[in-house]
């Protein structure tokens, strides 16, 4: 019997920002933390203009995030799943997530996206462009439902 | 501390590694190719941007008004001088210095109120240093492809090389002596240079040549009795 | 009058050749010697292949003795250096520099340059000519009129 890769995954990076993205990204990585015991790491980066400092404090952006992550982390509890959540600032949410995953020493990272079409044409976005070029793990990409269809 | 850096060539580059070790200093470098600016961001990551640093509106996206320190690098004058006016008459930013690559333009940006530099790494990593005096490390300037390095080094009393003239010295091989800075000021230096303690040295040194080259320039260390 | 003119694009030629007409005395600077070609053979000044903001050429072109400076080259930056070169440098009394970008255009104006910016006289032009019949007024509410931006989702 052929090996399941998935089986030597023990952790999963989830980067949330409350989407319907990045919801299903968190389900399948529950489903596969419960089937493989795998940590889910969830990650909300608030991506800090350089006009103020990176350290500055946001406070209605901190609140927003905390309410994101609430949010993430009562959903994986729904599947079943214990999560940790964590929260950084950055200037680049793509840089804070390869960051993020080298630093956890993730097995796995599970992104989603949003059907973007910020010029009229889909997008992949740079943030995601940039995960998935410099990301050491394997990335895997959930794309929203496109609009029109739903 | 904030430090906008305007051109990620070499200087540029090299300034940028050296600062972003320190703690609580943040750079951004700006870079006008988007190519150079996408393969610098490989190398170092998010503080590099694609814009036009001379760009007012660009500049405010970077958060010009809170910099303090705008260093203006590039390989433009204009550039520069617009970049560096720029920063110090429209974001009041405390302290401006600009990179003058045509020696000729150097007295308009004297007179213009422009602190500049002509020459390299060497002399703008000094300024920096006079700028940030907690930062006591003379920072060196690796060109990683050819091996070589630029550093700085301050002539010592009863060195080797003190009171004698470059035709005199037995330099190792691929050491070159860029520039010699006395009470005088900044020279290009001549067989007839003659090197005098106090005096800092610029040179390009093959790294394995780095640790003789420093121990010509300093003092010997005590002889110890048998 | 003596005037050297950087940048020999449509407004440099026709100004040199105006200028030319009316008696002065005129060097037209360009670092595109093709850029010439744009000059009708009536125009008697001088031509000099080179860059206003180089010293050299601005010595070859009568700086130090011009009563008028004028930058139109291309690029803001070198007619911002070349400009406050030939006023601080060379003393020139009047000096006369096109910026495109209206914000630098404002900032070297206080900083003692004339400036002039022909984006925003264009701004305004266009923005005059919307304005003539009288449809559009001052101050109409942000989409008060017309269609709603089409959304993206």
């Amino acid at each position: 019997m052929a090996v399941n890769p998935l089986q030597n995954v023990s952790s999963i990076l989830v980067p949330v920002d409350g989407t319907s993205a990045c919801h299903t990204a968190l389900a399948v990585a529950a489903d596969i933390a419960k089937r493989h015991k795998a940590h889910i790491h969830l990650l909300y980066v608030i991506q800090v203009p350089r006009t103020i400092a990176l350290d500055a404090t946001l406070e209605g952006e901190l609140q927003r995030a905390e309410e994101i992550l609430d949010r993430a982390e009562r959903i994986a509890e729904g599947y079943g799943v214990a999560v940790a959540g964590e929260l950084v600032q950055a200037r680049q949410t793509g840089h804070a997530i390869v960051d993020e995953a080298v630093e956890r020493n993730v097995d796995l990272v599970i992104l989603g996206i949003g059907y973007n079409r910020p010029y009229g044409r889909f997008e992949l976005g740079s943030e995601a462009k940039y995960v998935l070029e410099h990301a050491s793990a394997p990335v895997w990409l959930i794309r929203d439902e496109e609009p029109s269809a739903q | 501390m904030y430090i906008i850096v305007s051109g990620g060539g070499n200087v540029g580059y090299g300034i940028a590694l050296e600062l972003q070790q320190l703690p609580d200093y943040e750079v951004t470098i700006v870079e006008l190719s988007a190519n150079r600016a996408s393969s610098l961001r490989d190398e170092i990551g998010e503080m590099v941007v694609h814009g036009d640093g001379s760009e007012i509106a660009f500049l405010e996206t970077v958060g010009a008004s809170r910099a303090d320190l705008v260093i203006a690098l590039t390989a433009d004058d204009g550039a520069n001088l617009v970049t560096a006016q720029v920063a110090r008459h429209w974001f009041k930013v405390p302290r401006v210095i600009a990179r003058v690559n045509d020696p000729r333009n150097e007295p308009l940006f004297r007179k213009l109120g422009v602190d500049s530099i002509v020459s390299a790494s060497g002399a703008v990593m000094a300024q920096i240093e006079a700028t940030l005096p907690e930062h006591t490390l003379i920072p060196l300037m690796a060109l990683e492809s050819a091996g070589l390095q630029i550093v700085t080094m301050r002539v010592q009393e009863g060195a080797e090389v003190a009171g004698r003239n470059l035709r005199d010295l037995q330099f190792p091989s691929g050491v070159l002596i860029t520039i010699v800075i006395g009470p005088d000021g900044a020279e290009t230096p001549s067989g007839d240079t003659v090197l005098r303690p106090g005096h800092e040295i610029i040179a390009v040194v093959p790294k394995d040549a780095e640790d003789t080259l420093r121990a010509m320039v300093t003092a010997p260390l005590p002889e110890e009795d048998d | 009058m003596r005037v050297v003119i950087m940048g020999c694009g449509r407004v440099g030629a026709g100004l040199a050749q105006q200028l030319f007409r009316e008696g002065h005395d005129v060097t037209i600077l360009d670092t595109d010697a093709f850029a010439f070609q744009r000059l009708l053979p009536k125009f008697q000044g001088r031509r000099l292949h080179g860059s206003g903001t180089d010293d050299r050429t601005l010595i070859e072109a009568g700086i130090e003795n011009a009563d008028v400076f004028v930058a139109v080259a291309s690029g803001d930056n070198r007619n911002i250096l070349a400009s406050q070169k030939a006023k601080e440098m060379y003393g020139v009394k009047r000096v006369v520099t096109r910026v495109k970008d209206p914000l630098r255009a404002e900032l070297f104006e206080r900083l003692g340059l004339e400036t002039f910016s022909p984006t925003k006289v264009g701004i305004e032009l266009a923005r005059d000519a919307m304005m003539r019949d009288g449809t559009m007024r001052d101050g109409t509410v942000r989409g008060e009129t017309g269609a709603a931006g089409e959304g993206t989702r």
